[in-house]
């Protein structure tokens, strides 16, 4: 599920009131307390919640007690916005979602989702909208008729309608129902016998069910076609029809979203219940779960913390164990020397937790604060493995030494305006980069006395 | 006093590289084992932190030669070069010698291994292997230095090395 953010824009959520980024790979958040860094990786977390995580009842916002809390200076009457770039399984998606409050609850207002080039999706209330791109038809227009014709039967059966013409797949409009929460639990079912290049799908009225015992009630409601290509990392495409695939992954990739704030240490130091687990809770506090998972899958850690063990830890073997009562927990080995959780450096723990949160492939990390329990040294190999990770990397600092090591380029600055939070990239890095080394000063001098500006 | 030798690179996956390079060169007697050697991570071309840490290392930790290795990602070897020889501090110019590789280290890995370098080095072991950085000093023992003897960065790297402490031919 190759996933890339590239591009974000948020409205009237906490200190963003209109706020656009652009993301890199590896993005460094630096700025004065309460410039809204973290903020930023909140937000993060309160897309995954607002969307994918699906608890019902549906509270996405209980540990900000209300919408009060998340919107700009608690003006409940302002939707937060969302839009994102990015791109996943190749194709390029543009995503834009509206919430408001409504009688004190958060709802979905709006949302669009298009996949750049093929089609978009778009509702707002029960009126869901299918548009493909009409240039993308006329390109393929023999297949198409060929497919609309071929499945006229299933059509008829389906939508009351033997005949469908080419032109109104250009903007389809269909109810959907109550249960219907959004856009990327929307489901399609191809049709049979399409085409090698294209796929055809039925785009179902109902969405999800309002009770588990209960069977869905599936009422086709929309077409839509989509190209067909193999998608490397991904097997969703082999076996499930291009477009069910898609919004899978992508509702895989957002909740793939992983946030590290202020490791718990109390917390990951007590042994705890053997679980499942597949994403690092923010305070790490299920690190021993992962850990423990692993050796007893592998009967080792992974090769990355192995290594990282290694170069920072010499002499030091770490394992998990069992209590009595069956709990896990972390273990330590220096030299020979068997060290129970409360005798083990946090600083440890911490770096178990990153790379573990690492190694667990996240679509995006965010992580508050990296700096905190790590030395210099740990630091750097941290701060190298995050940049070669491949994942979308958001940290937030207040670190001079961490604004030396990584590059002007990585560099987002936080400013608190009377407009809200702004992140903005350093405009010419290599030419402040030649004026700093003309001052023979370090790039965090430039940013503690005032002169790394955007 | 036996000589001595300090390798600089832009990330710390590279220094334990070139950690472990040395181990290698110094088993199969390349490299005399007198020779005093460590790596470290420094922050990059222009980075003027990087004269404060050669200070240190040459005035607090002893060591009296340097090699400094950074990738070019495409950018004009020389220019990448200059970036960090101002930074180096002026007595020590002499004494420190910088490699810039044209892509990255994982240029050395895929001449041993015979590939084709059609595009980043890294990403052609990725596709290829599951290839991870963390993984880089794992590919130390697979270097094939005969392959290696063609390749610009390898030549300078070498030519360095003989220049900074005696070096048996490669």
């Amino acid at each position: 599920m190759p996933f890339i953010l590239k591009k974000i824009h948020i409205t009237n959520f906490k200190s963003f009131k209109n706020l656009t980024v652009s993301l890199d790979r590896f993005n460094v958040v630096i700025g004065p307390n309460a410039s809204g860094k973290t903020n930023f990786v909140e937000f993060f977390k309160f897309l995954k919640k607002a969307l994918v995580e699906r608890r019902r009842p549906y509270m996405p916002l209980i540990e900000w007690w209300s919408y009060h809390n998340v919107v700009w200076r608690g003006q409940d009457e302002l939707p937060i916005g969302v839009e994102m770039d990015c791109e996943i399984d190749g194709f390029d998606i543009k995503y834009e979602v509206t919430f408001g409050a409504i009688a004190g609850t958060m709802r979905i207002l709006s949302e669009r989702l298009e996949i750049v080039n093929y089609l978009s999706l778009e509702r707002e209330g029960q009126s869901l909208r299918i548009k493909h791109n009409e240039v993308f038809l006329k390109d393929n227009t023999a297949e198409i008729e060929k497919m609309l014709v071929s499945f006229s039967r299933f059509f008829e059966a389906e939508l009351g309608k033997q005949r469908i013409e080419l032109k109104s797949l250009v903007n389809q409009t269909m109810n959907v129902s109550d249960a219907f929460t959004n856009l990327l639990n929307l489901e399609s079912m191809e049709l049979p016998v399409s085409q090698r290049k294209l796929s055809i799908s039925m785009i179902e009225r109902r969405f999800a069910r309002q009770e588990p015992e209960k069977d869905t009630v599936r009422l086709a409601g929309g077409i839509a076609i989509m190209p067909r290509k193999r998608v490397k990392g991904s097997e969703d495409y082999e076996y499930m029809d291009p477009l069910s695939a898609l919004l899978i992954n992508f509702r895989r990739a957002i909740n793939g979203f992983t946030v590290v704030k202020h490791p718990n240490m109390q917390g990951m130091k007590t042994p705890s219940s053997p679980q499942e687990t597949n994403v690092l809770f923010e305070d790490g506090t299920n690190l021993n779960n992962i850990l423990s998972n692993w050796i007893s899958e592998k009967q080792k850690l992974p090769n990355r913390i192995e290594a990282a063990i290694t170069e920072l830890f010499p002499n030091t073997q770490v394992g998990a164990t069992t209590t009595a009562q069956g709990e896990v927990f972390v273990k330590v080995y220096e030299k020979g020397l068997e060290l129970n959780p409360p005798c083990i450096a946090d600083g440890l723990y911490k770096i178990l937790a990153v790379l573990a949160a690492i190694e667990l492939k996240p679509s995006l990390l965010a992580i508050d604060e990296i700096e905190n329990s790590l030395h210099a040294k740990a630091l750097r190999y941290i701060i190298d493995e995050l940049r070669a990770s491949g994942t979308t990397v958001v940290l937030t600092t207040h670190s001079p030494v961490v604004v030396d090591m990584v590059k002007l380029e990585d560099l987002l600055i936080a400013e608190k305006t009377s407009e809200g939070t702004t992140l903005t990239k350093i405009r010419e890095p290599e030419k402040l980069r030649d004026k700093l080394a003309e001052l023979n000063v370090t790039p965090s001098e430039g940013w503690l006395y005032g002169g790394l500006k955007s | 006093m036996s000589s001595s030798l300090m390798i600089l690179t832009e990330d710390t996956h590279g220094a334990r590289f070139f950690r472990q390079l040395i181990v290698r060169l110094k088993d199969e007697g390349f490299l005399s084992r007198d020779v005093h050697t460590g790596s470290d991570r420094f922050g990059g071309p222009c980075n003027s932190k990087l004269m404060r840490q050669m200070k240190v290392i040459e005035g607090l930790r002893g060591y009296k030669s340097f090699i400094i290795t950074a990738d070019a990602d495409g950018k004009p070897l020389e220019k990448v070069s200059s970036r960090i020889r101002i930074h180096v501090p002026p007595n020590l110019v002499d004494k420190t010698k910088i490699v810039i590789f044209k892509d990255e280290i994982e240029e050395w890995i895929c001449r041993s291994f015979g590939i084709k370098i059609n595009s980043k080095p890294s990403t052609i072991l990725k596709n290829k292997f599951g290839y991870e950085k963390f993984r880089l000093p794992d590919y130390v023992p697979k270097l094939d230095f005969a392959k290696l003897s063609t390749m610009k960065s390898y030549q300078a790297f070498i030519k360095q090395l003989k220049d900074c402490v005696s070096c048996r031919n490669l």
